[in-house]
């Protein structure tokens, strides 16, 4: 078994390295499709000479065609040298690092929300089919999925300040965040996560319930769960047991894709209550035009998919006995 | 209904029905629909909110791009229906005239009642209208500066003979014994940009409100001038849902903005429709290598997070674009993000359907494939494929506002719910001014509701469903 995982591993691993690839290189020969570069700004500078600014270019590298940058981002990168982002005067490595972890944590606590909200509430709507909990679970299911995510974040921010600022209204951390304890710090940055983990939390939550809900439906018609309430089990044991757990097991598959929606939902949430992730990060990255800033940021982000279809498949194999990775 | 039962075409045909007539397929897909609450409740709320985006110039109290620079942030006001006046009770609705009376704090309050205005809303030869007001406690004085601000706006010589005209019309209203007076007045001014103006002489702290009141002029549909809006003030001043942080309305902002965020999702899910059904139709019935390469594209492109994809491809793009040419720049973007899931499921139905008879029989009478794909082969998809479509919708509106409000989409002075949003990327702000908020509830209304058509369309073509 082990030695199988080993193996799924493995053959994720290589497929991912050409999808990489492709994004990089995808991204090199879009920033320089677009008008103007990193250095752009310099240029309005009247104090910076305009030889200088050739030298800059030149030492960067950007007066190269995009497959000659590209190359040699592979080349260093290999080598673990990541580059330099110009608009924030730091290497690449650093400043991702710095957000990555961040964004990770700010994903990993929405994921577990909207996993622990979307399971029971698809197995209720799914138990009490077409009755006020299945109505009642539909229309927040809809709510959740038409609602944008900016505009959510800024209602809950709004509702928050208005009613007397009982959670704290964007950042990551307090200000005398470095003087608290160590539980108080944890505390002072749980109560930072509630807004944005809730709001990202939200969209993915409704069509995981939905999706759940369609699984439990479709268990729920199969003949072994006849077979179960025909022993006379209890309803309870039926659902619980026999049902639940076959239903989960495609919720699984589809782990990988909300890591996807997830990193994406939350560039745009980190933008509105000011979160230091990645979103951030992309979104001044790919404005200023900053090549190996974007890479950077796209690795880490790929990197991150990635993980999450392995943990996917991983998964899998563990809760269904029936399929063995060959 | 429990008796219908399939034919093999995909009709159904009622049982029970008294004359027993086939109903067509479509028949068939309307009368499901139609028995879908939430399909029609969405339904009915796009008709309303794509009605309003139509006829949003005389809905809206003002135009798009009318402004009032005195009045930033105002917040909503409220109708009064009736006032006394010198013991009298007058019923006749209005809204208050309102100055920023902390300046700090941007806090609004009512002017004086003694206070005289003289206002223009024509926007003639590209100056914007006069609005002079007048608060202070002298009736000579509130003459002098309303008249002096005339003088100045239109830029007439001081013995011009305009001014002792208004003076006489000014001096005729303040004698007035009504404590609040609206007279309309032409006055010949002899200029070349404005050989006329019509003014507004106000006496008192009041807007009266009026169905088909005469406003601001505005082009319909780029047709006619006219100048009757649903519901409007003629001395300004009514902003049903505050103004904005140049003091436009944000009513009419939000009725102009309809027509982009609503249009951009119309516009953009036929494209996709059509590179999904073209590249997802190849892909399935060539089968092989084109396959194989259309495929592998569209997992690259699913495999990237959209958000970023969005950025990145918006990125390519000078940020500084004319309006037109971002509506389609924005629509092509998202398309392009979008197109993916729809080519893959037309990919799976025409691999499922190319070993069809018919599709042999068109094959064998000698059809070239373009002709199978388009004419035998996608109609069959079309039912699953709009659906789809429709929940595509979403998307758009969604990724229009995203860009907008990241100020990366539709920019000023057009109008776009993102856009409107996009002031409230602070949160300082819309925690003073939560009224600019609003459009938030619209984006969500319209998501919404075609989440809800497409839910009913999916239930209505679902063989499955029985009704």
């Amino acid at each position: 078994m082990s030695l199988s995982l080993l193996r799924v591993v493995g053959r994720r691993l290589m497929n991912a390295v050409p999808i990489l690839l492709i994004t990089l290189a995808v991204a090199f020969w879009l920033i320089q499709l677009a008008p103007g570069d990193v250095y752009s700004e310099y240029a309005l500078n009247p104090d910076i000479r305009a030889e200088d600014l050739e030298r800059f270019r030149a030492n960067f590298g950007l007066d190269q065609p995009w497959y000659v940058q590209f190359g040699r981002y592979l080349w260093n990168a290999a080598q673990g040298d990541f580059g330099f982002s110009q608009t924030f005067k730091a290497p690449v490595f650093v400043l991702v690092k710095q957000r990555a972890a961040n964004t990770l944590l700010l994903s990993v606590v929405s994921l577990l929300l909207a996993w622990g909200f979307s399971i029971p509430a698809g197995m209720i709507a799914a138990a009490r089919q077409y009755r006020w909990q299945d109505q009642s679970i539909a229309v927040l299911a809809f709510f959740g999925l038409s609602i944008p995510n900016f505009f959510l974040a800024a209602v809950l921010l709004y509702v928050i300040s208005a009613t007397g600022s009982w959670l704290p209204i964007g950042g990551m951390t307090s200000i005398d965040h470095d003087q608290l304890s160590t539980f108080g710090k944890m505390w002072d940055l749980a109560k930072h996560l509630v807004v944005p983990a809730l709001v990202i939390s939200t969209a993915i939550t409704a069509s995981l319930t939905r999706i759940m809900r369609a699984n439990m439906l479709e268990v729920l018609g199969q003949q072994y769960i006849t077979t179960a309430r025909a022993k006379g089990l209890a309803e309870r044991v039926v659902i619980l047991k026999h049902a639940l757990r076959n239903a989960v097991n495609p919720m699984i598959t589809l782990l990988g894709f909300s890591i996807g929606d997830i990193l994406g939902g939350s560039a745009l949430v980190e933008i509105v209550t000011g979160w230091p992730g990645l979103g951030k990060l992309i979104l001044s990255a790919l404005l200023n035009q900053d090549p190996y800033l974007v890479s950077g940021s796209l690795i880490y982000g790929v990197i991150l998919l990635m993980i999450g279809n392995l943990v996917a498949d991983i998964l899998l194999a563990i809760t269904d006995p029936r399929i063995r990775v060959t | 209904m429990s008796g219908t039962l399939t034919t093999a075409a995909g009709g159904a045909v009622e049982k029970g029905a008294a004359d027993g007539a086939v109903e067509s397929l479509l028949q068939g897909f309307a009368r499901k629909f139609r028995r879908h609450t939430l399909g029609k409740i969405g339904a009915v709320t796009l008709l309303v909110l794509y009605a309003l985006a139509l006829f949003a110039d005389p809905l809206a109290p003002a135009t798009m791009r009318w402004t009032d620079k005195t009045k930033s942030n105002q917040p909503p006001t409220r109708i009064h229906f009736s006032y006394l006046d010198g013991g009298d009770v007058v019923a006749r609705p209005f809204v208050f005239e309102m100055h920023i009376v902390n300046q700090a704090l941007r806090t609004y309050g009512r002017v004086p009642r003694h206070t005289l205005r003289v206002i223009s809303q024509e926007a003639v030869a590209g100056r914007g209208d006069l609005r002079a007001v007048a608060m202070q406690e002298s009736a000579a004085e509130r003459t002098s500066t309303a008249v002096a601000a005339f003088r100045r706006h239109y830029g007439l010589r001081l013995d011009h003979p305009a001014l002792a005209e208004l003076r006489s019309v000014i001096a005729a209203v303040e004698r007035d014994p009504s404590r609040d007076l609206h007279r309309a007045v032409r006055l010949e001014l002899g200029l070349p940009a404005t050989p006329v103006a019509e003014l507004i002489v106000a006496k008192g702290n009041k807007n009266f409100v009026g169905f088909f009141a005469r406003g601001v002029p505005y082009r319909f549909l780029g047709t006619f001038t006219a100048r009757w809006h649903l519901l409007t003030s003629p001395t300004g001043g009514f902003f049903p849902l505050g103004t904005d942080h140049v003091g436009r309305d944000l009513l009419s902002r939000l009725l102009h903005g309809a027509r982009v965020s609503l249009t951009v999702g119309l516009v953009g899910a036929t494209i996709t429709l059509v590179i999904g059904l073209l590249i997802g139709g190849a892909a399935g019935y060539f089968g092989g290598a084109i396959d194989n390469l259309l495929m592998r594209f569209t997992e690259v492109l699913l495999a990237f997070p959209a958000f970023y994809l969005l950025l990145a491809l918006r990125g390519t793009f000078p940020p500084t674009l004319h309006s037109v040419q971002v509506y389609f720049l924005i629509i092509l973007i998202v398309s392009f993000v979008i197109w993916g899931g729809l080519a893959r499921i037309v990919r799976g139905m025409v691999l499922s359907l190319r070993s069809e008879d018919y599709v042999l029989a068109a094959r064998a009478l000698g059809l070239g494939p373009f002709k199978i794909i388009v004419r035998h082969v996608l109609p069959n998809t079309l039912s699953y494929v709009i659906v789809h479509v429709t929940l595509t919708i979403p998307g758009f509106i969604l990724g229009e506002s995203t860009l907008s409000f990241l100020g990366l989409g539709i920019t000023e002075p057009q109008s776009s719910w993102g856009l409107m949003l996009s002031v409230s990327r602070g949160y300082r702000i819309f925690q003073d001014f939560p009224w600019i908020l609003v459009p938030g509830i619209f984006i969500f209304l319209a998501i919404m509701a075609w989440n809800f058509v497409g839910d009913g369309l999916r239930d209505a073509v679902d063989p499955r469903s029985r009704g």
